[in-house]
């Protein structure tokens, strides 16, 4: 189970790596070219509210795993 | 010095659980009434960009709860959680009392709508700090194998206040004509919480403070720097990450899903009339609520981790099944029109000097007795291509419906049952006495707050984009790159409450009951 819970830390580094790169340049990137209000406010919540966040504590998280922090 | 007299455990439960069913209240009236509150204090013109910009201030309100998670938790750790969440309590009282009060954009201008920002983000600061009391406190008082069922009882405070929110702005709908409630009559839900936020602080005001907390601060134990012991030690800043990316990340999202999503898709999805679309979630609210202490009772016994991931696994599995019946339900194309009863209007009415508009309502009844009004405004320009029609469809659904589209919410609402009902003992259980209330608040608000909060915008976006995406390829004679639409607003959710269900199933222990350490 330690084994499983360590590797799959890589899981969550690339998940959250995947994630800011569909938020970001999927989502944000296009919604910001077009300039209107309703595609900017989603726009602004996926760049700077859920991309940090979501990029950056399944990164942490993903460290911690790899790392064996979790371990029982 | 005269000794305390002994509270029971219900007066405890019963002092924190109005409380902060009254804080749920004052919090989602705004929700519930927000397509109103888009007329009155956003610019009007483009009825779409009204109603996103008051999403966005509901979602303001939901993204500053963190920030009144860290600033109260810290204060609670420190000085006793019975101050603090008397302190949120008038905090959120007063803002909303004071939003009751504002006059609207067409008096004031723009001073409006940033004043009703401010007072919502004091709002969300308000309860970013009471639910981490509320659920601190009745968790320190109660024993160890009841626990889950009586942290249960501040679980239903949410839903409680939100089905509270509905039924006052019903009987206030009730009480005066269409007009009147959307003049002023808007304005009663949000006065009468003053009167409500009273009551609660003379019951708490008896209370006594809690007895874990009590004890640590006679023994010199509290923490003198809740916010650094909380995320700046690695031990414990591990289990704050676990709990939000492991439980209340998927736990947030699928309880804004069924409880607000699903009225967000009643009303602009499926067009249904605002009257009845609460109407309907108010059934499905009474009917499911008594499953939140069930289902904290149920985790007394069998454990909490097990329910909170079976609530999150069938959500996602059946997220977009029940979404699909809903829409269906009342799609008028699968409906047998009473040709008879179509009536069609027309008015023509002068807009600037030289343009004009032309207003079509069309009214159809169905044969299972569904009604439909669609109003359609056209705006004839002097010179120039025709603007893009506005369109407004109102459903009124029948009787059999009604119900089916109430089991659909009821569902919905029982997943939110099985996520939400023990995770207060769960949150509590995970960290210890000298910096619960931080440690436990902080992940619960990012959970709820930002990735719960933010569900409405995000997937009425994405849902947005979905219809954008196939209106381009009907222009361009392409085949439709989404045959639902309607459902793309589901695979926020699907994918956020997927990936916290992997990782609570590996990662979460579940099995420490402690609350004295």
């Amino acid at each position: 189970m330690n084994i499983l819970k360590r590797l799959s830390g890589i899981l969550w580094l690339i998940i959250g790596a995947a994630a800011g790169y569909y938020l970001l340049i999927n989502q944000a990137i296009p919604k910001f070219g077009t300039g209107k209000a309703e595609d900017l406010i989603p726009a602004g919540i996926y760049t700077f509210i859920l991309c940090p966040l979501i990029v950056g504590s399944l990164a942490t998280f993903g460290i911690y795993a790899l790392k064996g922090e979790y371990d029982k | 010095m005269t000794p305390k007299k002994p509270q029971s455990l219900a007066a405890i439960i019963a002092a924190s659980s109005v409380g902060t069913m009254i804080e749920w209240y004052d919090f989602y009236i705004f929700g519930s009434l927000a397509t109103i509150i888009a007329t009155k204090f956003f610019p009007t013109g483009n009825p779409t960009a009204a109603f996103l910009s008051t999403l966005a201030t509901f979602a303001a309100g939901f993204v500053v709860r963190p920030f009144g998670a860290i600033f109260f938790g810290r204060l609670g750790d420190m000085i006793g959680r019975k101050y603090t969440f008397m302190v949120t309590l008038l905090l959120m009282g007063g803002a909303t009392f004071l939003i009751g009060l504002i006059p609207s954009y067409e008096t004031i201008g723009f001073l409006a709508p940033v004043l009703v920002l401010l007072l919502r983000l004091l709002q969300g600061l308000a309860l970013g700090g009471e639910y981490g009391g509320a659920a601190t406190y009745v968790a320190e008082h109660s024993p160890a194998d009841k626990r889950g069922f009586w942290t249960s009882w501040i679980q239903i405070t949410a839903t409680a206040g939100l089905f509270v929110s509905l039924i006052v702005i019903q009987l206030t709908q009730s009480s005066m004509s269409k007009e009147a409630f959307a003049d002023w009559g808007w304005r009663v839900p949000f006065l009468v919480s003053i009167v409500m936020v009273y009551v609660s602080v003379l019951i708490r005001k008896n209370m006594h403070e809690s007895p874990l907390f009590a004890k640590a601060k006679a023994e010199g134990k509290t923490s003198t720097n809740p916010l650094k012991e909380s995320f700046g030690n690695r031990y414990n800043f591990k289990f704050v990450l676990l709990a939000l990316l492991g439980a209340t990340m998927g736990q947030g999202v699928v309880w804004y899903t069924g409880q607000f999503y699903a009225l967000s898709f009643l009303q602009k999805v499926m067009n249904i009339d605002l009257q009845q679309s609460n109407e309907l979630m108010t059934y499905a609210l009474m009917l499911a609520t008594p499953f939140f202490v069930f289902f904290g009772w149920l985790s007394d016994k069998i454990g909490r981790k097990g329910i909170m991931l079976a609530g999150m696994l069938v959500a996602i599995l059946s997220y977009r099944t029940i979404y699909e019946k809903m829409y269906q339900t009342t799609n008028i194309k699968n409906k047998t029109e009473a040709t008879q009863n179509v009536d069609v209007a027309r008015t023509l009415a002068k807009k600037e000097s030289t343009d004009s508009l032309i207003t079509t309502t069309t009214k159809k009844t169905f044969a299972d007795g569904t009604k439909y009004e669609e109003k359609k405004v056209e705006t004839l320009l002097a010179a120039g291509k025709p603007a893009k029609p506005e369109i407004k469809k109102i459903v009124i659904i029948n009787n059999a419906d009604k119900w089916t589209l109430i089991w659909l919410v009821f569902i919905q609402v029982i997943f939110v049952t099985m996520v939400y009902g023990p995770i207060a003992a769960f949150l509590v259980e995970m960290f210890p006495t000298r910096i619960r209330y931080t440690s436990m608040s902080l992940p619960y608000h990012v959970g709820n707050g930002v990735f719960g909060g933010l569900l409405p915008t995000i997937a009425t976006a994405l849902v947005a984009s979905a219809g954008k995406a196939n209106d381009t390829a009907q222009e361009a004679g392409q085949s439709l790159p989404y045959t639902a639409p309607y459902l793309e607003g589901l695979w926020y959710p699907i994918a956020i409450a997927g990936v916290c269900f992997v990782i609570g199933l590996l990662y979460i222990n579940g099995k420490d009951r402690k609350v004295e350490d």
